[in-house]
This record gives C-alpha cells, sequence and structure tokens, in this order.
C-alpha cells in the first residue's frame, strides 16, 4: 500500500513539475513601457513576429491613461501611478500604432513585429 | 510520509498556477450598432433618440440608460423611455414607456481573434400605459450576440426571441430577430455602418388583414459613429423597411455614449 501512494505521489509530482517547467519555457517575454507627463517611453517597442508577449505599463501620471491598439481593436485602462502587465496576443510582422487615448496628442508609440 | 507528499504536491501547485494568472488581458472593443446588441461588457450612460414614421401614428421616443459591470464579465442595464405618440387619428399622448431591464454575460473573449460572444435576457417592465398606448407589455427576450473583427471590417451578429408576457390577444405574440451589423472603422474619429436586420413573428393573433404572423419583415439600417472626444461616442441612422411586411415606414435612430 505504501509503495502505491509513493508511486502515485511520484507521478503527480513529475506531471506538477512538467506543468512548472513548461510554464517557465511558455512564460511570454516581458516589454517595460511606461507613461510619464502624458508620454510613452520608449515609443517604439520591438517584438518577435508571431509570438505572445506582455507589455509592462507603468502610469506614473496622476491621472488614468487609456492604452489602445485599434488595429487590434484593443484597450486597457491603467490607473494613475499602478503598473499593469498586459498579456499582448501574438503578431503578424508589421508595424502597430499605440495611444493613450485621454492625451493621443502626446501619448503614443509603436511595436514593431518582426 | 504521504502528508509530506501531498503537500509538497500542493505546493508545488500553488506555485504554478500564479504563472498563468497574473497577466491582465486588454479589452476588446467594437463600434456602436444602432439595433444590434454589442457582446462587450460596457459601463456607460446611453441617450437615445427615436423617431419612427408608423404605419398608423408618429412615435418619439427618449431614453436614457445606464450600462454597468457587476462582474468583468457580467453588466446589467436598466433603460427608462418617454414616449410622444402622435396618432393620425386622435389626439397625442405622452408619457413614461415600459422600463426594460438586462443582464449579459461575457461568455467567450479571444483577445487573438479580436472576437467575443455574449448571451444575455432583457426583460421589458408594464410601467408605461397600455390604455394610452405607451406600451404596459410584460416581456422577456434572450439573445446571443457575437462580435469579430475580420480584416478591416468588424462584424456583430445578433439573434433574440421575445415572449409578450401579458395582454388580452390570444395568443400572445412571440417574435424572433437576427441582426447583423458590419462597420468599416476608416478612422477614429468616424464609422460607417450597415446593419440588416430581419423580424418575424412566429406566434400571435392573426385575424388582422395587416397582421405580420409568420411573415419576415426585413430592414437596412444605414448609419455612422462618431467619435467627438475620448469616451464620446455619437450614432445615427436610419431603418428602412425592404419588404412589403413592415411594421413602420421608416425609423430614425441617434445615441449620445458618455463611458465613464
Amino acid at each position: 500500500m505504501r509503495r502505491v501512494v509513493w508511486l502515485l505521489t511520484m507521478v503527480i509530482l513529475s506531471i506538477a513539475l512538467s506543468v512548472a517547467g513548461a510554464s517557465a519555457a511558455d512564460t511570454p517575454p516581458e516589454l517595460a513601457l511606461t507613461l510619464d507627463q502624458h508620454r510613452f517611453s520608449p515609443e517604439e517597442l520591438r517584438v518577435k513576429a508571431n509570438a505572445p508577449f506582455v507589455l509592462v505599463i507603468t502610469n506614473k501620471d496622476k491621472e488614468d491613461e487609456e492604452f489602445e491598439m485599434s488595429s487590434l481593436r484593443i484597450e486597457k485602462i491603467i490607473p494613475g501611478g499602478k503598473t499593469l502587465q498586459l498579456k499582448m496576443p501574438a503578431l503578424k510582422p508589421g508595424t502597430y500604432q499605440f495611444i493613450g487615448d485621454f492625451n493621443e496628442k502626446t501619448a503614443k508609440g509603436r511595436i514593431v513585429a518582426e | 510520509m504521504r502528508v509530506a507528499a501531498v503537500g509538497l504536491v500542493f505546493l508545488v501547485c500553488c506555485a504554478v498556477a500564479p504563472a498563468y494568472a497574473q497577466y491582465d488581458e486588454p479589452n476588446i472593443t467594437f463600434f456602436y450598432p444602432l439595433v444590434t446588441r454589442r457582446p462587450i461588457i460596457e459601463r456607460e450612460l446611453e441617450f437615445k433618440l427615436m423617431h419612427t414614421k408608423g404605419l398608423d401614428a408618429r412615435e418619439t421616443e427618449a431614453t436614457a440608460a445606464i450600462e454597468f459591470p457587476i462582474l468583468p464579465r457580467l453588466q446589467f442595464e436598466v433603460e427608462v423611455p418617454f414616449l410622444v405618440l402622435n396618432p393620425d387619428e386622435g389626439k397625442v399622448v405622452a408619457g413614461f414607456g415600459d422600463i426594460e431591464l438586462q443582464a449579459k454575460l461575457q461568455v467567450f473573449k479571444s483577445v487573438q481573434y479580436r472576437a467575443l460572444v455574449a448571451f444575455g435576457l432583457e426583460s421589458k417592465l408594464a410601467s408605461g400605459s397600455r390604455a394610452r398606448g405607451l406600451g404596459g407589455e410584460y416581456a422577456v427576450e434572450p439573445f446571443l450576440t457575437a462580435g469579430i473583427a475580420l480584416g478591416p471590417f468588424d462584424l456583430i451578429g445578433e439573434v433574440a426571441y421575445e415572449w409578450i408576457l401579458n395582454g388580452d390577444e390570444h395568443p400572445r405574440e412571440q417574435e424572433f430577430t437576427a441582426r447583423l451589423a458590419i462597420a468599416y472603422p476608416a478612422s477614429r474619429w468616424f464609422i460607417p455602418l450597415l446593419e440588416l436586420v430581419t423580424v418575424t413573428k412566429t406566434r400571435g393573433p392573426a385575424d388582422d388583414e395587416e397582421s405580420l404572423l409568420h411573415k419576415t419583415q426585413v430592414y437596412l439600417v444605414p448609419g455612422f459613429n462618431i467619435r467627438p472626444r475620448a469616451g464620446v461616442t455619437f450614432r445615427a441612422g436610419v431603418q428602412v423597411p425592404v419588404t412589403t411586411a413592415k411594421a413602420f415606414d421608416y425609423q430614425f435612430l441617434s445615441a449620445l455614449v458618455v463611458e465613464f
């Protein structure tokens, strides 16, 4: 009985470890984007095409901002003084403009997928 | 030993789970159709103005609505209409119509494919005066709505089925509605759109020559969205029948949406 329990435990453990390993391997790359005085920095981000990634957006302003990529139909409110880790879809090769919807004259940039 | 092993497995599993859960997902956004329901969970105020040239009356309806998410994927809406009814024969009447309540649950979201699916239930409360022609109907209408971005176009489709639950008519009316909206986001500020609407009364009294029972009414709704500033959208259009089976001659639709 003890041997069966041990065997079962090892099987579960190995599955859990393999999932953990896979998850670590699948962890998408993170790119930092900062909003300060209603300007994004850097204004250009380069990512690998056809692979998901994470945008770590920090809003240093006091006011909320809405990150928007209209070509992808996506948007997200970034509260003032907060950081969001935004899971982004895999992009086909190309250039994708983004803006801060509330301050679009200054808050703008692009993601280049290549 | 056994407890230790189980504890170890539990710890590993707990360590794995946050790797998937820590990221935020962006919201998907589409245009505002004029009559088709959107599969989007919204947080906004809406002010609608509609004028209908009916078969025996002109009707103007001003509506205020609030849409509010109580969970990230569950939204409630309350809509209060005010009607002015000008019949071809008889005097003008005005007053509040039937209040509508709606719950909408988003059941599918794909940022990768830019697609959303939601279903919901709308119920009409008989708050308007039936005697004065301002409503007075209890009705329920489950609906399913889905949207997807295909290349440069956005498509939103919806099917709904309405049961009227009160009234002296026998049998009580039931209606199937299917809507399809297509838009071309020409810019962030202007989006032209076109909707196709079909309405089929599947049940109801048939003793009237003009009865629409089992006839499919088809309407086209050309229109547009204008976004004068961030968080504010104005939409307008006109719904016109393209079949002889019709409930009205034309209907002007407009709305101002303010996100909050």
